[in-house]
């Protein structure tokens, strides 16, 4: 007998309440005393000895029903063996993680021929009646396994011969749960579970975790494949830096490419890449041991949409880890309006646009004399000044509405008229206010503040140190903040100069100060255009015509599945490098990468393009040597060393498809519960001891009876 | 009625209501003196019996003339004697008999003032009465009398009578009957709780003796009805037995075992022409008495 939830065994003494209730709580009697017991006698001789009989076995059916209700919940089974009918239920699971490309320590062949080949052996084994299946320990949409446990064999070998490598990391207990789930969906419980793996310790070591249904009638058995000796060093792929900026048209882009040497030994390896366009590039690296280095892969892009960059590493001992691919969008050219005169912006619309065409930017600036914005083609920046806010209160309402649905905003004192050196006039707009202006002839200095906010830490990434520049101010107008606004750039004595302010999806700039060398330094430093163009090609998507996202962006580890992607639409993914995959489906069943590449993801207007990269894990060289998977916890299981050469036939002894005795511990229980029922029924009682039904006729008092006779 | 005046089992009210009352036979009886009831002998009452032949020895006065005048034969005129009987009261004292749930009395003292009650009716119509008391054997017994002075003893032992003992009416019978010689009434007050196949012998014993029965059964209301309820521990009063018992399970079976009992010994005593009266604790005594003054 097997019991699938043993812990409500440790609740059997409860069985044994009913027994100290009766022995505790006995009912009190009353005593009385009667002339005779005769008649008492004469209902039932036997009358104690049968009412206790009576009490006693009451008080065994319910001790009875206790327990039963206690095995039926323990979920007891009945292994049948195979010799006696028992009928065989198996799942075989072949790790195709990247770990099993590398070499087998007994024959020449990578782990995952091995494992491939000793699960055909198994396969073959088996008795034709015997249900199995394969499963992948890392999911490959290019592999169709069986969904359930089949007697094709013919299918099941095939499907092992389409078994390919993968670059990914398993997930242990997502798969033992579905062969799990793929033996208790069989007929009856029970099985068994064979994995040919290494059994990398990353894959299989980790905390113990409880499967949703646990289950002692299978064992599992681990045929453990052995890595042959590395050959050199080994350098992985441990991450992708993308432009965390939007991306335009033309311009020269940096994507980083973290490697790590994993090995104990130095590393003299090739980055190589290649990109949408075809160009290729190299580059020779030297890593020490557990060193850590960024490589920067340049990409251009020449037109809008979506492009990647495929990058790997050649030189090392170990392939699975090495490669990476990169997805980015490219939104064209960007426009910059300008709401107002050429004139009132000072230097600002040249310091994003130079040459005023995109060429060297990407950005193309406009003029507009109202805040009218183009949404099929929403401009990345819209530039105005406090005094149009002022005069033109309609634009107000579409500058929030733009800012809100992801634009950036950026507004300036006014270079025209009015903001001369005696202008004194006081504005606010959105929670943010202009005081006086102020004008030093000698200038002040601006200083940084909060460096530590995004904008900062994005222009530190492309300057370097922001703490070292000098800023000077001739004349500018302290700002009022509210609620919601960071500081960027002030004058001391909590006079804010330039502030951020994040509204919906986009930003707000604020600036007390123009872009104008009467006002300050800012147009002769190269922060200052920096700054504006972090402004304009900083953060926010970039909405298009159908209300979608082209522009997002994911990039994964293989092995992993997108998470909360358009959640029950229709997706398809197609493969723009990498693994020619082209699949349908919800998108609640996206299935993992399991290889290095880029997939363009649609799901109506919504894209994303999902950037895979090797596991990094893969190249770890710490396997599981004792006789315990961690991961399986309880259930029972066997690590076999693998045997190209073995008799797969003794798995099978004395495995068997188990009888499960939920639904008799069930029927047992309700037959008790009846017979309690009926034992604990006056009238049954009283007919139980053998007297004739008492009928109405023979309810009448005796003694009125005897009394009309008389009578 | 001066001396019957104090006496716990006949009170005043009771005697007066019980003259005037006369206590019948079904059956010839034996007697001494002149009283209310036919003997088989012949005497010397007004009512002609039967004319038989002269014998030697007779008295020649006698001798009916006429008829010798008319057939030349020697005859005499016989007529029926009638005489005052014995009567034996036998009042069981078992413990059973000490019983008392719904009624006002116990089971004994409801039969003290039966006993006492008949006596005195008995006494006042002229005939001689006597009292045994019995549980498995007889326990006391008192000299016959006729008179209310001879009747006093008899009342101030009903007053001293206690319930105890086990009891076996039918071996208190058979040693009654040895002691009730000739025929008389015997008026038997018991519960009877005992098989009525073992009573009906010792019935049968005192029939065949000659007796005239009358069975006088005293019950309790609750022996007859069994109202309690719920779970109980039952002790006999006689045995001192227990037996745990769910009235409310039992009671429909009760009631049929008790019914099929009464059935059965109101059947024996009809065998014999014996009178059997059911006197429930709650009755009027009175007409307990009155419904065998009626029944003859």
């Amino acid at each position: 007998m097997i019991f699938a939830a043993p812990t409500f065994l440790f609740l059997l003494p409860l069985a044994g309440l009913p027994i100290l209730f009766h022995l505790v709580l006995k009912q009190k009697k009353r005593t009385i005393v009667f002339s005779t017991l005769m008649f008492f006698h004469r209902v039932d001789p036997k009358l104690n000895t049968r009412r206790k009989i009576r009490e006693w076995l009451l008080l065994a059916l319910r001790v009875l029903m206790i327990a039963l209700v206690l095995l039926a919940l323990s979920r007891p089974a009945i292994r049948s063996a195979a010799g006696d009918g028992g009928k065989l239920s198996l799942v075989v699971v072949v790790d195709n993680s990247g770990s099993m490309s590398a070499g087998s320590e007994t024959a020449d062949a990578t782990k995952l021929a091995c494992a491939k080949e000793g699960a055909r052996k198994l396969l073959s084994s088996l008795e034709p009646s015997a249900d199995a299946t394969v499963m992948l320990f890392v999911e490959d949409p290019l592999v169709a396994v069986p969904e359930s446990l089949t007697t094709d064999r013919g299918a099941l070998l095939e499907c092992l011969d389409r078994i390919g490598p993968t670059e990914a990391t398993g997930d242990a207990q997502r798969a033992l749960a579905k062969a799990f789930g793929l033996l208790h969906g069989s007929t009856a419980g029970g099985g068994v579970v064979h994995v040919f793996s290494d059994l990398q310790r990353a894959e299989w070591s980790g905390d113990l975790k409880r499967f949703d249904t646990p289950d002692r009638l299978i064992h599992v058995y681990f045929h453990r494949i052995g890595a042959s000796p590395q050959q050199g060093a080994n350098v992985a792929v441990t991450g992708i830096q993308f432009p965390e900026q939007r991306l335009f048209v033309g311009q020269p882009y940096e994507v980083g490419l973290a490697l790590r040497n994993t090995s104990d030994a130095a590393a003299d390896v090739r980055v190589n890449c290649i990109d949408s366009r075809g160009e290729r590039s190299t580059r020779s690296l030297s890593l020490q041991r557990q060193e850590t280095a960024t490589v920067g892969l340049s990409m251009t892009m020449g037109e809008q949409g979506h492009h990647w960059l495929k990058a790997w590493i050649e030189g090392d001992g170990f392939a699975a880890d090495n490669a990476a691919g990169v997805g980015l969008f490219c939104e064209g050219m960007g426009t910059v309006q300008f709401i107002g005169e050429p004139i009132q912006f000072g230097v600002l619309p040249v310091a994003l646009s130079p040459s005023g065409g995109g060429q060297l930017t990407g950005l193309v600036t406009k003029f507009s004399p109202s805040a009218q914005l183009d949404k099929g083609n929403p401009p990345v920046l819209v530039a105005t000044t406090w005094d149009r806010l002022e005069a033109a209160s309609g634009d107000s309402a579409v500058l929030t509405s733009y800012a809100e649905g992801g634009g950036s905003l950026l507004v300036v004192p006014s270079l025209s008229r009015g903001y001369g050196a005696s202008a004194t006039q006081e504005l606010s707009w959105a929670g943010a206010g202009l005081r006086a202006r102020e004008a030093y002839k000698s200038g002040v200095r601006l200083e940084v503040m909060n460096r530590d906010c995004h904008f900062w830490r994005q222009i530190e990434r492309i300057v370097g140190d922001i703490s070292t520049e000098q800023i000077a101010a001739y004349a500018f107008c302290p700002l009022d903040l509210g609620s919601g606004f960071t500081p960027l750039l002030g004058a001391g004595a909590g006079k804010v100069v330039l502030a951020h302010k994040s509204l919906g999806t986009g930003n707000i700039f604020v600036s007390g100060t123009a872009f104008s060398s009467r006002w300050n330094t800012l147009p002769l430093s190269g922060l200052g255009v920096v700054m504006v163009q972090r402004m304009a090609v900083g953060t926010g998507p970039v909405p298009d015509s159908q209300g979608g996202s082209p522009s997002r962006m994911l990039s994964l580890v293989a092995g992993e599945r997108p998470e909360a992607w358009s959640a029950g639409a229709e997706t398809q993914i197609l493969s723009l490098t990498g693994d020619a995959l082209e699949w349908k489906g919800r998108s609640n069943e996206v299935p993992a990468f399991p290889r290095t590449g880029v997939y363009l993801m649609t799901a109506g207007a919504d894209k994303c393009c999902v950037s895979v990269r090797a596991s990094d894990k893969e190249g770890e060289r710490l396997f599981i040597e004792g006789s315990t998977v961690p991961v399986l916890g309880p259930i029972g299981h066997t690590v076999v060393s693998f045997d190209p050469d073995a008799d797969y036939s003794q798995y099978h002894a004395g495995q068997a498809r188990a009888v499960e005795m939920y639904i008799p511990m069930l029927l047992l229980l309700m037959l008790a519960m009846l017979f309690e029922g009926l034992l604990g029924a006056s009238r049954f009682r009283s007919r139980s001891w053998g007297i004739l039904p008492v009928f109405s006729w023979a309810r009448r008092p005796c003694y009125e009876s005897v009394q009309e006779r008389d009578a | 009625m001066a001396e019957s005046k104090g006496y716990r089992y006949l009170p005043p009210q009771m005697a007066e209501r019980l003259r005037g009352l006369e206590i019948a036979v079904r059956r010839l009886m034996d007697g001494s003196h002149q009283g209310l009831h036919r003997s088989p002998s012949f005497g010397s009452s007004v009512e002609f019996a039967e004319y038989r032949e002269y014998a030697h020895g007779d008295p020649i006065s006698r001798i009916d003339w006429p008829v010798y005048a008319r057939s030349d034969r020697y005859v005499i005129r016989q007529f029926h004697e009638d005489v005052s009987i014995r009567c034996t009261i036998l009042l069981d004292t078992s413990a059973s008999m000490g019983y008392r749930q719904d009624g006002p009395l116990s089971k004994l003292q409801y039969g003290c003032y039966l006993a006492a009650g008949l006596m005195y009716a008995m006494v006042q119509q002229g005939d001689t009465v006597s009292l045994i008391t019995f549980d498995n054997d007889i326990r006391r017994r008192y000299e016959p009398c006729g008179t209310f002075v001879g009747l006093r003893p008899m009342l101030l032992g009903l007053e001293e009578t206690e319930p105890g003992g086990p009891g076996d009416i039918e071996a208190a019978l058979h040693v009654a009957a040895e002691m009730a010689k000739g025929r008389s009434l015997v008026v038997i007050i018991s519960d009877f709780l005992q098989e009525p196949a073992s009573i009906l012998r010792g019935i049968h014993h005192l029939h065949h003796d000659g007796k005239d029965l009358t069975l006088l059964h005293v019950l309790d209301p609750a022996e007859l009805y069994l109202p309690m309820s719920g779970l109980a521990e039952v002790v006999s009063l006689e045995t001192r037995e227990k037996l745990t018992v769910d009235f409310r399970q039992i009671r429909d079976v009760y009631l049929e075992q008790m019914r099929l009992y009464l059935e059965q010994l109101r059947q024996g005593c009809q065998e014999i022409r014996a009178d059997y009266i059911l006197a429930e604790t709650r009755m009027d005594v009175y007409d307990v008495i009155l419904k065998r003054s009626r029944a003859v």
